[in-house]
């Protein structure tokens, strides 16, 4: 009786668990119909950890879309690789609308620094939504007290600066290879796993430089608890506590043109290969969400610029990023492969 | 140090928001409810949860939601010790720990007296971390922050120094075990130089193996193949007794306020959490006292109250650098700043400046979330200590199912389910062999941080060895780590002769 018990239970609970499985690839039966299918739900996966600044800005605009498209869109983060983790995941998905890939401004870098073969190229812009510009940073009771400082003291010193940095490709990362093509400098890179860890190491000086995005700086900037030295954009920041610190063109003239348009920036995307009526549908309620009040008061609080970039536009905003940053990297002898044999153009 | 507290009491009406409000008292004793059953869970992480709530709770005011999420976090980290202490599965990393004294506890029949010592243990830890941050969040939060790289490290070695207490028996099979979990914590992406470290091609190890699923399977899957092999019969609890004998509180109270503050600092620490604090905090016990009612590892109560404060106080602890300075001070808080965010409100110096009475209310909260655990945290032992005594043949494929769901649930990845099955058979093998697997997800735990902070202080000394010594002495902080490591790294027979000499001619005992 027991064995007969056991036998049942088991064979009952192996059956209830396939129903539970659907075909990752889902069913073919949604086809050119109507998207979104009112049984699926669309899957949403960022690319960066729960609560940072890419999770805040898609778990705001998401759920605005989704009620647009009428469905929910499942969000969850898969995280590592700087990304690419996301980027490879959602491209082994069927092209149909149901998997988007929610990422910042690092996968044009995944080739050059040999993390995968897989990046924006195969991916279509639905909405290029926001970015966010590199404050350059020094505890508050540092030496320095202009940009003119730091490099000054790079240059006499090379190799002893000790530059915080986020892991290879973030923004930290990215910004310093610049600096050092422009001027010419030899600093100490201190990796740290992201901002968590970034930003006491910087108040309490155990590193001397960093760079930090406009919402984190804000506030450590308004304490007095950091001081800022240059904002890596070509124009001064909006916000009051932000506005009189010198953008780093007006530093240097040498960096004219490189900071048009540069920096982090976040955006939904999907597989190339997507048919062109769900592109549509997506591209119109990821720009209407965009739109609304709730979305510009978040980028507002968060002093994120809006761009609200798609299509053409879009591509050409990430291609010059790309250009930019990896012949940066690459200059500023960061990596080992050239963006000459991924024929990137030079900026 | 004057200056550090100077406005800090501004806004200290915000403290009393939580108990006029009866939406927030409504919601805090919800979340403390289900915390304590979805930590209980194994595989359904806290951490989880509370993410999941930010989607859910988008739409609502931030006060009510950000009372659910409070709750969810407070039962949850308590929640986890259940299921340690029922199936010998950690319900969560921080609960590690309690499974070492806890399921020897439930073996001989005393799970309600480790389950209710859990709550209260947990209740007074708790208690101790939101009075530090009460009172002296300025301060811990201005100590945390000099914490560089090298004390990191130290504190790191120190946990490392739980290998030796947890081999019992064979000092070698323990550190084999140790050495395979810091191997396998250095599977996945190398952060400094982005380069990929025994991933052998493989995209989907990238981000490395995921050590909650290393843990499930080490404990979990290998616990049902381990029971399946001996057939063992489930032990009848007693469960007139559940509220614990005042008298073993009192005798281990210096114990207990010992290892919450312990647990309040290291959770004040941004990037460590309950589970360093709690594996530190039984390491310490097991060096500090004595005569244990019963030895390590065979069910002591010190070897539940230790890990049960310090994790608790570490939730205190994790608030402090959040709100005073916006950084997570571990895995959760780094999700509610998120959540917070995206309700508009920003963590930090800048909002302790402009809308002080927002840290009070959230002080405030913690303390109710606190209480409501004291008596929700005492409900359902009865029901639970049932647990033990299901029949085998039920409770084993529960078990199974379980793990894989909760692999799973991390990240929406199969494989993560074959690894969770990969390290429940090896974790079975070393039972049938007697190589204990708790120094194994020690060893995962303490790879990374070993690994990133050696790293990081040499670079930042440039390098030069010398200057990565001489650190050790110009930091105040440094020096009084590494002499504590120093302290505990001499074993007690030359301790005792130091000790005797500075007394005279007292012998010494033991």
């Amino acid at each position: 009786m027991k064995k007969f018990l056991s036998i049942m239970l088991a064979s009952l609970t192996l059956l209830s668990l396939t129903t539970g499985c659907s075909s990752l690839t889902g069913s073919t039966g949604g086809g050119n119909g109507s998207y979104p299918s009112k049984s699926k739900s669309i899957n949403g996966y960022i690319a960066w950890a729960a609560g940072g600044g890419t999770d805040n800005v898609m778990r705001t605009i998401c759920p605005l879309a989704a009620k647009n498209l009428g469905t929910t869109i499942v969000l969850s983060n898969k995280t590592g690789g700087t990304g690419y983790i996301a980027t490879k995941y959602v491209h082994d998905q069927p092209a149909d609308g149901y998997s988007l890939l929610l990422n910042a401004e690092n996968p044009p870098l995944y080739k050059l620094l040999n993390l995968g073969k897989v990046d924006y190229d195969d991916y279509v812009p639905i909405l290029l939504m926001a970015k966010s510009e590199g404050i350059l940073v020094v505890p508050a009771n540092s030496k320095f007290n202009s940009y003119k400082d730091l490099v000054s003291y790079a240059k006499a010193n090379p190799g002893k600066l000790n530059i915080g940095t986020t892991g290879v490709g973030g923004l930290p990362y990215n910004c310093f290879a610049l600096t050092c093509i422009v001027e010419g400098i030899k600093y100490n890179s201190i990796t740290y796993d992201g901002d968590g860890t970034l930003q006491p190491a910087l108040i309490s000086g155990e590193v001397d430089a960093s760079v930090i995005s406009q919402a984190s700086a804000l506030q450590y900037i308004a304490t007095g608890k950091l001081k800022a030295l240059g904002v890596y954009s070509n124009s001064r920041c909006d916000n009051k506590e932000l506005a009189n610190i010198p953008t780093l063109q007006e530093c240097n003239s040498a960096y004219k043109g490189l900071l048009d348009e540069w920096g982090a920036f976040y955006g939904v995307f999907v597989k190339k290969g997507t048919p062109d009526n769900v592109v549509k549908a997506l591209q119109d309620s990821f720009y209407k969400a965009y739109q609304t009040d709730t979305f510009q008061k978040f980028c507002k609080n968060l002093s994120l610029h809006p761009l609200g970039y798609t299509g053409d536009k879009a591509q050409q905003y990430i291609k010059k990023w790309q250009s930019i940053t990896c012949w940066a990297l690459y200059r500023a002898g960061t990596t080992t492969k050239s963006p000459a044999d991924l024929n990137i153009p030079k900026p | 140090m004057a200056s550090l507290f100077a406005n800090y009491f501004n806004g200290f009406s915000g403290f009393f928001t939580p108990y006029v409000t009866v939406s927030m008292i409504l919601w805090l004793a919800v979340g403390v409810f289900l915390g304590i059953y979805i930590g209980a869970i194994p595989g359904l992480s806290v951490t989880m949860a509370v993410s999941l709530l930010i989607s859910f709770t988008f739409s609502w005011d931030t006060y009510p939601a950000l009372a659910l999420m409070i709750g969810v976090f407070t039962g949850g980290v308590y929640g986890g010790s259940r299921s340690s202490i029922l199936l010998n599965i950690p319900g969560a990393p921080a609960a590690v720990a309690t499974a070492f004294d806890g399921y020897p506890l439930a073996q001989k029949g005393e799970a309600g007296i480790a389950m209710g010592l859990s709550t209260t243990e947990s209740v007074i830890g708790g208690f101790v971390g939101l009075l530090c941050l009460t009172l002296l969040s300025p301060l811990i939060g201005r100590l945390a922050l000099n914490f560089s790289a090298r004390d990191y490290l130290l504190l790191a070695v120190m946990a490392l120094f739980l290998v030796g207490s947890l081999s019992n028996g064979s000092l070698a099979k323990a550190l084999i075990t140790a050495f395979f979990g810091v191997v396998v914590g250095m599977i996945g992406m190398d952060a400094v130089t982005a380069q990929p470290r025994m991933t052998f091609g493989f995209s989907s190890l990238l981000s490395g193996i995921n050590f909650v699923v290393v843990m499930i399977g080490l404990f979990g899957m290998s616990e049902a193949l381990y029971q399946l092999h001996f057939e063992l019969k489930p032990i009848k609890q007693k469960v007139q007794k559940i509220l614990p004998d005042k008298k073993i509180i009192k005798q281990h109270l210096p114990l207990a306020l010992r290892c919450s503050l312990l647990g309040t600092l290291v959770g004040a620490l941004p990037g460590t959490g309950g589970d360093i604090a709690s594996l530190i905090a039984y390491d310490h016990a097991k060096r500090t006292v004595k005569h244990p009612n019963r030895p390590f590892g065979q069910g002591a109560y010190a070897g539940v109250i230790a890990p049960e404060s310090a994790n608790n106080a570490a939730i205190g602890g994790a608030f402090i650098p959040t709100m005073t300075l916006g950084i997570p001070g571990d895995s959760v808080t780094a999700i509610l700043i998120g959540a917070l965010t995206i309700h508009g409100i920003r963590p930090g110096p800048l909002l302790m400046q402009d809308q002080p009475q927002f840290f009070w209310m959230i002080v405030g909260s913690l303390i109710l979330a606190n209480c409501f655990l004291l008596f929700l945290g005492l409900t359902g032992i009865r029901l639970f200590c049932k647990v033990v005594e299901v029949p085998k043949y039920v409770i084993i494929p529960i078990i199974v199912i379980l793990s894989v769901i909760g692999s799973y649930s991390i990240n929406n990845s199969i494989t993560d389910i074959f690894w969770m099955f990969f390290f429940g058979v090896l974790g079975y093998l070393f039972k049938m062999h007697d190589f204990p697997v708790a120094t194994m997800v020690l060893g995962i735990i303490l790879s990374n941080i070993l690994d990133t902070n050696w790293r990081r202080a040499m670079t930042i000394a440039h390098g030069q060895l010398g200057e990565f010594i001489g650190g050790f002495f110009t930091h105040p902080i440094s020096l009084i780590l590494l002499l504590f490591v120093i302290f505990i790294a001499i074993p007690n027979s030359k301790k005792q002769k130091v000790f005797a000499f500075f007394r005279g001619k007292k012998t010494a005992e033991d």
